[in-house]
């Protein structure tokens, strides 16, 4: 493990989708117009995807349930990722939380929650014994136009940050030609121009992993230093957002199998995928996963770091040579 | 000079009487007219705040019904870009040479959310296929000084 050297220059941080936002990017001149159009590609998803805002896309679609709406391109691409995600993990990263989030009191900003002795509603305990609820395997795509299916509210918080961090490097690469990299609240994503996230961008970044920002910040805990040359990395942790309701603490990581906040087996995992939005999935899975998350992450090969209560520190198969090369490129072949 | 007569005086009288009237009629009509206007305004000002009061109170029923989407002008995620970030996008991607360590998964994803065209591509790319994952290393000039960026839970 590397502990973090303090004397490094720190790149421009602000803060954007209820986190922070961090970026460098390989050509000094380009940073002012990175930054301005890094904080143009946040608006626009925050528009189209956010579940804090009435005039959202999103909210427009959880809105109309059982109707088909036109959105945003952003909300589609962003709907389709999280469709991915969850089909990657048979269901473990779901985006249809959204009701269940809001019963259990996390209705708002979560900068703006507040604890609550209130029981947190279950959306899900009216439901009839065998009874099929709506599921995000129902959500429809077409054309520009999406339908949630009645019942359904959908919830992109998961993998909506680490969707933003891809569309952010991933524009910044195209219309200003240089490479960077960017962390939106730790999903973590470099891009360079012509390259795909299979490429090295160029620009080896240095990733200081923390479960959390304060514990980032403070000389209690070491901080694992890893690189990146290509594609992305993601942390997800239980400790950044908890919340009461009812007496009960709650986490922002849901079990879609329980309706319960996920084990607390992990602390954090941090994973590298092909994209910011692929790592996230990897790593927001393992946490619901528990003590079954190291043979689920070996099973698909990806390079993973799952740090348990205690802070002992387990790794998968293939983080070592993730470490080596900063990278992980997934090629896929037909059968 | 003008003779002052009785006759002459009660004509006098009736025709400043009738002045008088007239004056004193369109005055009230003046007034009237005043008046009206006033209260019309008064009942313009009120029909106005009132319809601004049931403007903002009816604000956020408009703002939970569903309205139609009007594409934004401006823009700053393009379709290319659209394109690029959507997750196993460059699935396609050559190879690298020199491949580090290998594992395979086959597809597990054999669940496929209903979709007109697009979320169902992704779907089926991901349904029936094997994915090697392997890593390479970078190769590319490196700057002087590598960003450090973190990556936490939030």
């Amino acid at each position: 493990m590397t502990v973090l050297s303090p004397a490094r220059p720190a790149p421009p941080q602000w803060r954007a989708l209820g986190t922070y936002v961090d970026l460098h990017v390989g050509d000094p001149e380009q940073e002012s117009a990175a930054i301005t159009l890094a904080q143009a590609v946040l608006a626009e998803v925050d528009l189209s995807c956010s579940r804090f805002r009435d005039d959202s896309d999103l909210m427009r679609a959880n809105r109309a349930t059982g109707e088909w709406i036109r959105v945003s391109p952003v909300l589609v691409g962003a709907l389709r990722a999280a469709i991915w995600a969850a089909e990657e993990t048979d269901g473990l990263v779901d985006p249809g939380l959204g009701e269940l989030l809001v019963a259990a009191g996390y209705d708002r900003t979560f900068t703006d929650l507040v604890p609550s002795t209130d029981p947190a509603g279950m959306p899900w305990a009216d439901l009839v014994p065998g009874a099929r609820r709506p599921s995000w395997r129902d959500i429809e795509i077409d054309q520009g136009r999406v339908r949630i299916p009645r019942g359904l509210s959908v919830d992109l918080g998961a993998v909506g940050k680490a969707y933003a961090a891809d569309l952010v490097a991933l524009s910044i690469a195209d219309r200003l030609g240089t490479a960077c990299v960017v962390s939106v609240g730790g999903d973590v994503r470099t891009a360079a121009p012509g390259s795909t996230d299979t490429d090295g961008t160029g620009l080896t970044s240095e990733i200081a992993i923390a479960q959390d920002l304060a514990t980032l910040h403070s000389d209690r805990a070491p901080v694992c230093l890893v690189p990146l040359t290509a594609g992305g990395i993601a942390t997800s942790s239980i400790t950044a957002r908890r919340w009461v309701r009812g007496g009960t603490t709650w986490h922002h990581i849901i079990d879609p199998r329980s309706g319960t906040p996920a084990p607390e087996q992990w602390r954090a995992v941090t994973a590298y995928g092909s994209s910011a939005a692929a790592a996230n999935a990897a790593s927001t899975a393992a946490l619901v996963l528990g003590a079954d998350a190291v043979p689920w992450l070996d099973a698909r090969g990806i390079p993973a770091r799952l740090v348990a209560s205690d802070e002992t520190v387990t790794v998968t198969q293939t983080w070592e040579a993730a470490r080596h090369t900063g990278c992980v490129v997934q090629t896929k072949e037909r059968q | 000079m003008q003779t002052s007569t009785p006759s002459a005086r009660n004509r006098a009288n009736r025709a400043l009487g009738i002045v008088t009237g007239t004056v004193a009629a369109s005055a009230v009509v003046a007034v009237g007219a005043a008046t009206v206007a006033a209260a019309q305004q008064t009942q313009q000002a009120q029909a106005a705040k009132v319809a601004k009061a049931a403007s903002a109170a009816a604000a956020p029923a408009v703002a939970n019904s569903p309205v139609e989407f009007r594409d934004r002008e401006s823009r700053t995620v393009t379709d290319r870009v659209l394109t690029q970030a959507q997750p196993g996008a460059a699935a396609a991607a050559p190879k690298a040479p020199g491949s580090g360590s290998v594992s395979t998964r086959s597809g597990t994803s054999s669940s496929t959310a209903k979709s007109g065209t697009s979320a169902g591509t992704s779907a089926g790319t991901s349904s029936g296929t094997t994915t090697k994952t392997t890593t390479r290393t970078a190769t590319a000039p490196q700057p002087a000084t590598k960003p450090v960026v973190p990556s936490t839970g939030s």
